[in-house]
């Protein structure tokens, strides 16, 4: 405990330093704001942000894209309460009884739910990285490349299995991000693989314009095929503190948010969007009033706001033990880390102590400015809402181009970029999720690097797969995930919204 | 025949992938090769595909004819999407040329003029207005390096 307490103190030295402070404050600003406006998500964000970093300080390049990460979080429930518009895909739920709140004049209090409930459970998230991520990472450092094949195998299958829509079609979607990660050299001997005799193909296919285009521009693709027509909340936003009632039928949703957001979070594939959706029907189904939900209760506001922000930080936990993203989002904070030359994983804690302390500590500091920023701001972000969306893509579609050159001040990135854009575009027209694509693009290399390692180790013998039991345990698990479905054939499944929208 | 074509696009793909992984060596088991993995990738994308493809035909002509109804890329929408992605391909392509303040501001212009029809002036200056600030913020403010161009900033 003492030597948790001497960390926090390092961590909090690191990111208290005036510029972590400012970056933490840009990176939630950032997140709130595209988190208000519906459009552009965080994943796209961080992508755009990623070669604006690239000449920053890693720690404050880390703390800059997580604060846009959960800052996104808190942004996109304002445009769900007053608008009836999910700013972002994790705050789907919040619009059921949110909009009905505010309909009702209660449009403060429901805000202000929203805000102390994801501060409350952000920090509490954070809490839970503080204590389980060490422990986990030093029983990590044990892991060798056949367990840590099984372990990538169980990931891709949990975010096949709970990207939302068609299975088959996630598959297709992974399947297809693995194979664009082996474009580029190969990671063992160096051999260039479909480059097609070009130098920008031989150094692999970018994170950035990949995820920009995929994204970014296919977002603003769909969206200018919508009617612009939006209903702005137009009273006056009042009652910004909760009555003592609403604490009392808010704080046990907030609890169990939290507690349900957290481990969902670790869960590779659940992303920020199942969370909110299973606490709501917890919350309806514990409910003594289950018939009100959607007619305007605040649990059903603070229960889903609590657990997508504790999601947020649950989805960190893989990527700071294990280097293994769970998600879109945290795929971009893996990149981050790869392009300042850190590797995320076991040894994160013990090689970079000041990234890992820093940017854990930034996120305590980061909520409480979320929360600064979410209460007394809230009249700003909602003025934020009546800027007319044909005033922003071709804004939003500057930036997606200047992202994508930046990174390494190619011109033909952005010619890639508009390539993935369409892809993107057509994946969400015939509902095919990109999420898959995304984690199997930024794992892949290290996947194959890994089975690869393995069977030379091993001499071709497959047993080496198996052989230790974490491994046989995630192969068994991903047994099961992969045959439970037709066990369940005929019978009634539920159906997530699709990731790919996060 | 929307839900059939990108299963046989995704076939075409794998296969043509997995031909050169082929010719790029799959090594031997104990020593893989760089074809290796693409190769065995590909071979489940083929397989995911026909998986996609047979069950589309297992779909009975009614259901097929209800989701053929809703129409999911329409000539005037598909019209639109590829204005953006020759405008984003123009900004790739004259960047180098033409220097990013010039660029930005034709690609701003395109964007308002050409695909949204905003009244001329008002686009022209609201074009003008992007691209300074944008000018201002990435090149000044945030030291992100862009090509000169003939204008020379």
């Amino acid at each position: 405990m003492g030597d948790l307490f001497a960390n926090l103190y390092f961590g909090f030295s690191v990111s208290l330093a005036p510029y972590n402070l400012l970056a933490c404050f840009m990176g939630v600003f950032v997140g709130t704001a595209i988190g208000v406006l519906p459009g552009l998500g965080p994943v796209a964000t961080m992508s755009l942000l990623l070669p604006i970093t690239i000449k920053m300080e890693p720690t404050a390049a880390i703390i800059i894209m997580a604060g846009v990460f959960y800052g996104a979080m808190y942004g996109g429930s304002t445009t769900s309460i007053l608008l009836n518009l999910p700013g972002e895909a994790s705050s789907v739920v919040t619009t059921l009884d949110g909009y009905q709140m505010a309909r009702q004049g209660r449009a403060g209090p429901a805000l202000a739910i929203c805000a102390w409930g994801s501060f409350i459970a952000g920090t509490l998230g954070v809490l839970g990285i503080t204590l389980m991520a060490p422990a986990l990472a030093e029983m990590a450092v044990k892991i060798g490349p056949p367990e840590l094949v099984a372990l990538l195998c169980l990931s891709f299958l949990l975010v096949v299995q709970f990207s939302g829509g068609s299975r088959p079609r996630a598959a297709a979607s992974a399947l297809l991000g693995f194979l664009l990660s082996t474009i580029g050299l190969d990671p063992v001997e160096s051999t260039p693989r479909y480059d097609f005799g070009t130098f920008t193909l031989m150094d692999g296919v970018g994170f950035a314009p990949l995820v920009i285009g995929l994204f970014g521009i296919s977002e603003v693709l769909i969206n200018l095929e919508k009617s612009e027509k939006m209903e702005v909340f137009k009273g006056r936003i009042k009652g910004l503190w909760p009555t003592r009632q609403d604490w009392r039928d808010s704080a046990p949703a907030i609890g169990r948010g939290s507690v349900v957001g957290f481990f969902m979070g670790i869960l590779p594939g659940m992303g920020t969007i199942v969370p909110p959706f299973l606490s709501y029907s917890l919350e309806r189904r514990i409910s003594k009033r289950p018939e009100k939900f959607g007619t305007g209760v605040i649990e059903g506001v603070a229960g889903p706001e609590a657990a997508n922000n504790s999601a947020t930080a649950g989805s960190m936990i893989p990527l700071l033990t294990l280097g293994i993203a769970p998600s879109a989002a945290v795929a971009v904070l893996t990149a981050a880390f790869l392009t300042h030359g850190v590797q995320p994983g076991p040894l994160l804690i013990t090689e970079h102590p000041a990234i890992f302390w820093g940017v854990v500590t930034s996120m305590y500091t980061g909520n409480a400015l979320l929360l600064l920023l979410n209460l007394p701001l809230v009249g700003m972000w909602a003025r934020l809402l009546t800027v007319p969306y044909r005033y922003l893509w071709p804004l939003i579609l500057l930036f997606c181009g200047i992202g994508a050159y930046s990174v390494s001040n190619n011109p033909a990135d952005v010619m890639l970029m508009a390539v993935f854009g369409l892809l993107g575009y057509m994946m969400r027209k015939l509902n095919y999720p990109g999420a898959p694509l995304v984690l199997a693009f930024v794992l892949g290399r290290l996947f194959e690097e890994k089975v690869r390692q393995s069977l030379v180790i091993s001499r071709g013998s497959y047993e080496t797969f198996i052989a230790h039991p974490l491994a046989l345990l995630a192969w068994i698990a991903s047994a099961i995930l992969l045959l439970y479905p037709f066990f369940l054939r005929g019978k009634r499944t539920t159906h997530f919204p699709a990731e790919e929208e996060e | 025949m929307r839900k059939f074509a990108p299963p046989a696009a995704l076939l075409a793909v794998s296969m043509l992938m997995g031909w050169f992984a082929h010719r790029l060596g799959l090594g031997s088991i104990t020593r893989p090769g760089p074809g290796f993995f693409p190769f065995w990738i590909c071979f489940g994308l083929a397989a995911t595909s026909l998986y996609l493809m047979t069950r589309r035909l297992r779909t009975s002509p009614e259901d097929e004819a209800s989701s053929e109804s809703e129409a999911v890329f329409t000539l005037g929408r598909f019209r639109r999407v590829l204005s953006v992605m020759a405008g984003t391909a123009l900004f790739g392509l004259l960047l180098e040329f033409s220097g990013f303040l010039a660029t930005t501001f034709i690609f701003m212009a395109f964007c308002w003029l050409v695909i949204d029809r905003q009244p001329v002036l008002r686009g022209l200056l609201i074009s003008a207005a992007a691209s300074a600030a944008a000018f201002a913020l990435f090149v000044k403010l945030l030291n992100v390096h862009f090509p000169r161009g003939l204008l020379g900033f």
